[in-house]
């Protein structure tokens, strides 16, 4: 269904900044999910709608950066074929320093109408229980359900984990499971959104 | 085995939940099970999209106007084309609703309703939350709001006219 005399969205060319990313206290290690009347002290909201952190396209001198950082696992100069994204930390509107906080790699199958989730990491800082900001990784799943919604994909995407993990991604983030895959679409990637985002 | 080995690497250091909670480690495949888990896939995706009830379809479109309304909110740009009007009109049509039926919905007057789609008259806060819980929470009180705000601010920059007729009533003004 296209939505009539709006400008179809190109998501992947977007910035955006309203997901709710939180800053953990180093010392807590079981975080409660705080509520807007009641926000537990060691837990900050990050994104907040005043907030310059932004996910946006990778570019090329990304890259390089993202290797010399040594804040990341995983060769993402192999992911350069499909679409990256990064999870950016600001100080202000102006601001050019930006820490990447996580980044995200996309594979679109828009014959299927489906989004693939190929790739996701946090930088080496948010990972563990001495993570800095906790919630990055659901936040750039979330945003990839996001695309899959403005594609017109009703919010399909899917991934392949490690099998041993599988349950893990299941009950964490609430996606079913097809054999080997996982996906997750409709009220399950709206549920998602709602959490994250 | 690439993966496999970064895998074995950081459960040296991160319980599994730990690893789940920060990355997505994909499984190694050879060839010939990427193609069998792509060809499931796809007999899998179109299963999905045969179950497809009309409900679905208008959720999803719901949070297609909701980022839509976002992306507008945040950008810098005005445009009478996106108006609080023009986004209830288009909620309103993906809804598959009549006018008569969300007005009496959210317990407006029909003609206000109207007068509202057509940027006759402004909305007050009160329909924002209505609509916030008439979308089911998926377009938050302060999205429709902020559009009001941004036309508002639009208008208020350009209407030369009434700044002046009104700045004339003030007395005893600080000068610079």
């Amino acid at each position: 269904m296209v939505i009539r005399s709006f400008t179809p969205l190109s998501s992947g060319e977007k910035a955006f900044g309203m997901t709710n990313l939180q800053l953990v206290h180093s010392s807590v290690s079981k975080r409660k999910e705080p509520s807007d009347s009641q926000a537990p002290n060691t837990v900050l909201m990050l994104y907040k709608p005043a907030s310059f952190n932004r996910i946006e396209s990778l570019e090329l001198n990304d890259f390089k950066r993202i290797k010399k950082s040594k804040q990341f696992e995983f060769d993402w100069t192999l992911e350069k074929k499909h679409h990256v994204f990064k999870i950016v930390k600001k100080e202000n509107s102006n601001s050019t320093n930006e820490e990447i906080l996580g980044l995200i790699s996309l594979i679109d199958f828009p014959s299927e109408l489906r989004l693939h989730i190929n790739l996701i990491e946090n930088s080496n800082e948010n990972k563990g229980k001495n993570k800095k900001i906790d919630r990055i990784a659901g936040c750039l799943l979330a945003f990839a359900v996001q695309v899959a919604f403005e594609k017109g994909y009703l919010g399909f995407a899917s991934l392949i984990p490690k099998t041993l993990l599988i349950p893990l991604y299941v009950n964490k983030y609430g996606f079913s499971r097809y054999g080997r895959q996982l996906a997750i679409e409709k009220k399950a990637a709206i549920e998602l959104i709602q959490k994250y985002l | 085995m690439k993966y496999e080995k970064i895998y074995q690497k950081l459960k040296q250091q991160f319980s599994d939940e730990e690893i789940v909670d920060s990355m997505l480690i994909p499984a190694d495949l050879t060839e010939k099970e990427q193609q069998e888990l792509a060809n499931e896939m796809t007999a899998i995706r179109k299963q999905s999209l045969r179950e497809t009830t009309e409900e679905d379809r208008i959720l999803a479109d719901v949070m297609r106007l909701r980022f839509q309304m976002e992306a507008y909110v945040k950008s810098d740009g005005f445009s009478f084309q996106k108006t609080f009007g023009k986004f209830l009109e288009e909620y309103i049509r993906v809804l598959k609703k009549t006018r008569r039926e969300i007005a009496e919905d959210l317990a407006i007057h029909y003609t206000k309703l109207s007068r509202i789609i057509n940027d006759k008259e402004e909305p007050n806060i009160e329909l924002s939350y209505r609509l916030e819980k008439h979308s089911g929470n998926l377009i938050k009180a302060e999205t429709w709001w902020r559009l009001t705000v941004k036309k508002q601010a639009f208008v208020i920059s350009k209407d030369v006219e009434t700044r002046r007729k009104e700045q004339r009533k003030v007395r005893n003004y600080l000068i610079m």
